[in-house]
């Protein structure tokens, strides 16, 4: 650069040093506007906060006292107080969509925390000033998928079931966490009838959504579903999902078909089936888990799981010889199993195994004898 | 050869601006795609009810475990900090890394141990250990305390992974105060995608002055100490702006030691911890990394904003510059080992682009900003000083720094705003302002020292000491 530019009488800059000081000027520049940004959103929060705390405090006092009176009176529909104070709240409200938002959330957290009578009253609250209308009219917007994401869980929360149609568009949605909530969704307010959703989905049934679905029929919809219809899906994650199912709610009467995946390609559902089959298997299955055991191409998780049915489910004369065979497996998990069957089956290794196994094991032997080291 | 020198010193001018302007846009890139990537996971986690792990019985099973080395002033609160966390399937593994003080026999005391003949699976070679203790008490079943030879950090960790027999791990540092949700809100991200989150990790945030309780921190404060706020800027900085991006693309090269989770058998078949160098936390996840990209299995480390550990930061300079000299060593050992990545599409993000930014930004950048000084004295020596450029070029990287440094705390601010005080973020603004001057220049030494350091082939931790919490009891 060859023209120069004079400040004041002194310093001059040339074009590059002028562009560097530009630059400087724009990032200190920026920084004090982040100054500022920092110090309008520190008095915006506060007023925020303030505003939101006078929101709650107010929802939370008329919220209690609908909560406590109708449940006090045990008249839920009482319409003088309840009309009343909803009348109340939406005065509060106003045409306010943060109030409705505060009010939407403040009710989810306190019906988590409720049941009975008083989260029924809060439910009544919830539809009295369709609440539900909101949340299905941000779902239905096009806010980005967080926001829908929110909103299918104040829907789900709320058991809002005419939103089900509306959430089962978007089961097969690209966006995984948007089929992924939408299914957790229905799950929760069909718990009876989403086994048919599941059957159809293609999507991977992670831990978090058997956590969560899991949770949803552990109310009482478990013990009245056939899950061994989940067996037959191409799905694997699906099927893990059945047999997990078909185990905590010790569905007995389809033992049988958990007992077929024994054979099916993926090793993992073999694992686990084996686990069910000692969990809620009999003699029967001991003899399969046997059969099972016979295959010499066995993985060590597939050996350790069968071992471990085997000891809760077999008998000591019939099946003490099969675990024993696996006592010189190179995999050090698959010999303590065998003790620990052992043990389970209320034998002493001494009597089972050689003078040589129990020195090679002797480790593993000391360890189930401590009582301090039992599960 | 006077024009010789004009052209040489012109490229290096080039070379040097090209370094800083790429250098400042890389930063602004990630802290943007920070707060991006943050605001995303506030929405995506509002209503989540982790609750509903602490009951499940399909929730995977997690073992903590705490290398401790001379902590018989703390440690009783710390395990029983670490015991009384929310969540159901967990054991404590506290490995006793050979204390020459009194820190086992603390625990045998308080904890009611005895020896018992755990049969341990040798999975990573490791130095002996001496004994496995489990208490009587079965108030306290959950807890395994070992006693080995003293062998390092890496060491102890090993001899944790070999001990455990859950899915999870969770290395943490003995004396750090871990949220008490802190598993819960760590664990999710492997639930949701189990066959490809191989690691979690957590910011970790400072705690001095902070107010702790029966281990457990109950009112947040700006430290009071001048050098444990710089490292709170830095913190804010390291943590909110960089690694939530790096997360974003899948670019995470590292997990803090101070916590840290892990899926078990990755880290197994990975190897363990290193014991031969000092950045053992780095190194593993680069070696995970690149174990499964040379297998060609897709993976993803993956990063929770959520202040879920806060530990206590040096408060003088020279125990920080042990701090600095060793994560300075640790930074190069791990580059050093896994060179190959460099550069190496086999390596996906982190051969593209993760291991060259911590090449060029992490670890070159003090040696140019050295060699900038240097070079800036060679020429004022001879008289060919362009005072004008420099001063010019000083006033726009302090500038950026001061940018990226009110950027971070208008990140913190959006985000989870734990200094609440108004006259905290004067006091924070204050310290973006000095610390360019008065603080990175140390920074900038003790990195260099670190590697001038390991070319000697010092491989110690060096001494760290600590004041203790404010404790209210």
């Amino acid at each position: 650069m060859k023209w120069r530019l004079l400040i004041g009488d002194t310093i001059a800059l040339t074009g590059v040093e002028l562009y560097i000081v530009g630059v400087a000027v724009l990032f200190f520049s920026f920084g004090l506007l982040m100054i500022i940004v920092i110090l309008a959103s520190r008095v915006i929060k506060t007023r925020h906060e303030s505003s939101v705390q006078s929101y709650r405090d107010h929802f939370q006092r008329l919220l209690n006292s609908i909560v406590v009176n109708t449940s006090a009176l045990e008249k839920p529909d009482s319409p003088v107080s309840f009309d009343f104070k909803l009348t109340e709240l939406d005065r509060v409200i106003g045409g306010s969509v943060v109030g409705r938002q505060i009010l939407i959330s403040q009710i989810i957290h306190l019906k988590r925390n409720l049941s009975g009578n008083a989260a029924y009253v809060l439910s009544k609250v919830f539809y009295g000033l369709n609440l539900q209308a909101v949340s299905i009219s941000n779902l239905r917007s096009f806010k980005s998928y967080e926001k829908k994401v929110k909103a299918i869980r104040e829907l789900a929360e709320m058991n809002v079931k005419e939103a089900i149609p509306l959430l089962e568009r978007y089961l097969l949605s690209s966006n995984k966490l948007l089929a992924q909530e939408s299914l957790l969704a229905i799950s929760q307010m069909r718990p009876d009838d989403s086994l048919r959703y599941l059957v159809k989905t293609q999507q991977t049934i992670t831990p978090w959504i058997k956590l969560n679905v899991f949770h949803y029929w552990s109310g009482g919809s478990g013990q009245r579903l056939d899950f061994s219809g989940l067996l037959t899906s191409n799905n694997d994650t699906i099927i893990r999902l059945g047999i997990d199912m078909i185990s905590h709610f010790r569905q007995t009467s389809s033992i049988d078909k958990i007992s077929s995946m024994l054979s099916h390609p993926s090793e993992t559902i073999v694992v686990e089936s084996a686990e069910v089959l000692g969990r809620i298997g009999t003699d029967k299955h001991a003899k399969i888990l046997v059969s099972l055991l016979e295959n010499k191409n066995l993985a060590p998780e597939v050996i350790r799981a069968a071992l471990a049915s085997l000891g809760k489910i077999g008998q000591p004369e019939h099946h003490k010889d099969v675990i024993a065979g696996f006592i010189d497996h190179g995999d050090f998990g698959v010999r303590f199993q065998v003790l620990q069957s052992l043990k389970a089956l209320g034998l002493k290794p001494t009597n089972v195994l050689t003078a040589n196994d129990l020195e090679q094991n002797e480790n593993i032997v000391r360890h189930l004898e401590d009582p301090l080291l039992q599960p | 050869m006077n024009t010789f020198i004009e052209v040489l010193i012109f490229i290096v001018n080039i070379l040097v601006l090209l370094y800083a302007v790429t250098m400042a846009f890389a930063y602004v890139l990630l802290a943007l795609l920070s707060i991006w990537e943050m605001r995303l996971y506030k929405n995506r986690n509002y209503y989540v009810d982790y609750r509903s792990i602490l009951s499940s019985p399909f929730a995977p099973g997690v073992s903590l475990i705490a290398p401790a080395y001379n902590e018989a002033l703390t440690i009783i609160d710390n395990v029983k900090s670490l015991l009384s966390i929310s969540y159901n399937n967990f054991e404590v593994i506290i490995v006793n890394d050979g204390s020459k003080d009194d820190t086992l026999q603390k625990m045998i005391d308080s904890f009611d141990l005895v020896v018992v003949p755990f049969a341990m699976r040798n999975q990573i070679s490791t130095k002996l250990v001496r004994a496995i203790y489990k208490s009587r008490n079965r108030a306290f079943k959950k807890l395994t305390v070992v006693d080995k030879v003293n062998g390092g950090k890496a060491d102890a960790l090993n001899v944790g992974l070999n001990v455990s027999n859950q899915e999870l791990v969770a290395c943490i540092d003995v004396d750090c105060i871990i949220e008490a949700d802190a598993l819960l809100k760590m664990v999710k991200p492997f639930m949701e995608d189990p066959e490809k989150v191989i690691a979690s990790g957590g910011v970790i945030r400072i705690a001095n002055s902070c107010v702790v309780e029966e281990g457990r921190l109950i009112k947040v404060r700006l430290p009071e100490n001048q050098i444990a706020r710089f490292q709170v800027l830095e913190y804010i900085r390291a943590f909110l702006m960089g690694r939530m991006a790096w997360s974003r693309i899948n670019g995470l090269m590292l997990i803090s030691g101070a916590f840290g989770m892990f899926r078990r058998d990755i880290a197994i078949s990975a190897g363990g911890y290193n014991h031969n160098t000092v950045g053992e936390d780095m190194e593993l996840v680069v070696r995970m990394r690149a174990m499964l990209y040379e297998q060609k299995k897709r993976h993803r480390v993956v990063y929770v904003p959520d202040p879920l550990c806060w530990t206590e930061a040096p408060v003088t300079y020279k125990v920080l510059g042990r701090q600095r000299n060793r994560w300075a060593r640790g930074t190069f050992e791990t580059l050093w080992i896994h060179r190959r990545m460099f550069f190496n599409p086999q390596y996906g993000v982190i051969g593209t682009l993760s291991y060259p930014f911590w090449f060029f930004y992490e670890w070159l950048s003090p040696f140019i900003e050295l060699f900038g000084l240097i070079y800036f004295a060679v020429l004022a020596a001879f008289g060919l000083a362009n005072w004008t450029f420099f001063l010019c070029l000083l006033a726009a990287v302090y500038a950026f720094a001061f940018f990226i440094s009110m950027l971070a705390l208008l990140s913190e601010e959006m985000s989870f705003f734990k200094y609440t005080q108004k006259r905290d973020y004067g006091k924070m603004i204050l310290t973006a302002l000095i610390e360019p001057i008065w603080f990175h220049p140390r920074v900038v030494w003790w990195a260099i020292s670190g590697n001038i350091d390991l070319i000697k082939g010092k491989k110690s931790w060096g001494e760290m000491t600590r004041q203790g919490f404010v404790q209210v009891k």
